[in-house]
């Protein structure tokens, strides 16, 4: 099946899930990916093509199409097309999506919000949580206060500042 | 101690719900169940003030594996503002009155619910650290503020 093809069929026709996966807008790893690899096809088509290309590139040397070549639109074991095909499915349609970014946001944080939410919530809270020993507060096995104020008092006055339950 | 682990999430969550305990998780802890990536060191619990659901909470708590004294039952019975318990299998902050929060129905309206955990809805925690002046929230704030607006957008 020629993905190309059924992309060209229009919405609601598709029935290849990831060309539809791709109608969402992408995300920052997406586009950083997108990016890469279009930085490293720009590299490639920027230099002449090696001897051994141009030679296959002649009609006389042209492979036949091959039932691979009409099932995927280019032939397997052809890096440089698969480039180009991959170009078409991927950074074209990210063209036209619209940028997810908000602008409020700093993108590493947006980056790490995107991270987490891709992970398990059982992954989540294992990175999560971690133990320290916090001197003073971890010394009583049990402490109660009759008022939040009490508390934030008792902080103040016993924790040492670095902790960070002062208040400002 | 060993850090706070997603099965003992599980086990509080089993607990309280086995004894009907009304609860919330709030603060950090309740934001990193909300997807926020971040670091804390135990589980803050806001839990309704009322004579039924302080003795659902004892049982619970009891039954998660904390010793408390007879003393001790009937504070955390009776609602005292904040109770830090380290005498059980983790450490766990109870919360009666956090400041920011009106009251815990308010709250309990808003909730936000992932896998089967009660979690207070993340302007009310933000809104419990902004009203708390910590300086250790203050630095924190930001951040989780810019992770609310992520988070309304991609919320499911």
């Amino acid at each position: 099946m020629n993905p190309l093809r059924h992309q060209r069929q229009g919405p609601g026709k598709n029935p290849d899930p990831q060309l539809e996966q791709r109608k969402r807008p992408p995300t920052i790893a997406e586009v950083r990916a997108t990016c890469n690899l279009f930085r490293h096809a720009r590299l490639s088509y920027g230099r002449p093509a090696p001897a051994q290309a141009r030679a296959r590139t002649r009609p006389q040397n042209r492979v036949p199409c091959s039932a691979a070549h009409k099932e995927h639109g280019f032939r397997r074991n052809d890096p440089q097309a698969a480039a180009h095909a991959t170009f078409s499915l991927t950074l074209r349609p990210l063209y036209n999506a619209p940028v997810a970014q908000d602008p409020e946001i700093p993108a590493d944080w947006l980056a790490e919000f995107e991270a987490a939410a891709r992970r398990p919530l059982e992954q989540r809270l294992k990175y999560a949580f971690i133990k320290t020993y916090k001197p003073v507060m971890d010394d009583a096995p049990y402490r109660s206060f009759d008022t939040m104020e009490d508390y934030r008092r008792w902080c103040a006055e016993n924790l040492p500042d670095w902790l960070g339950y002062g208040r400002v | 101690m060993a850090a706070f682990e997603y099965r003992q999430a599980q086990e509080i969550r089993d607990a309280f719900a086995a004894h009907g305990c009304r609860y919330l998780f709030i603060g950090k802890s309740g934001a990193i169940l909300l997807g926020f990536p971040d670091t804390t060191q135990d589980a803050d619990l806001f839990v309704e003030r009322s004579a039924e659901n302080g003795r659902a909470l004892v049982a619970a708590l009891r039954d998660l594996g904390f010793t408390l004294t007879e003393e001790q039952a009937a504070e955390i019975s009776r609602g005292k503002d904040f109770v830090q318990l380290k005498n059980g299998p983790f450490d766990l902050d109870l919360v009666f009155a956090p400041d920011g929060i009106e009251r815990f129905e308010v709250a309990w309206r808003r909730r936000v619910e992932t896998e089967g955990f009660p979690v207070c809805h993340l302007d009310d925690i933000i809104a419990s650290k902004q009203a708390a002046h910590r300086k250790k929230d203050e630095e924190s704030l930001p951040r989780l503020i810019s992770f609310r607006e992520y988070w309304k957008q991609h919320r499911r």
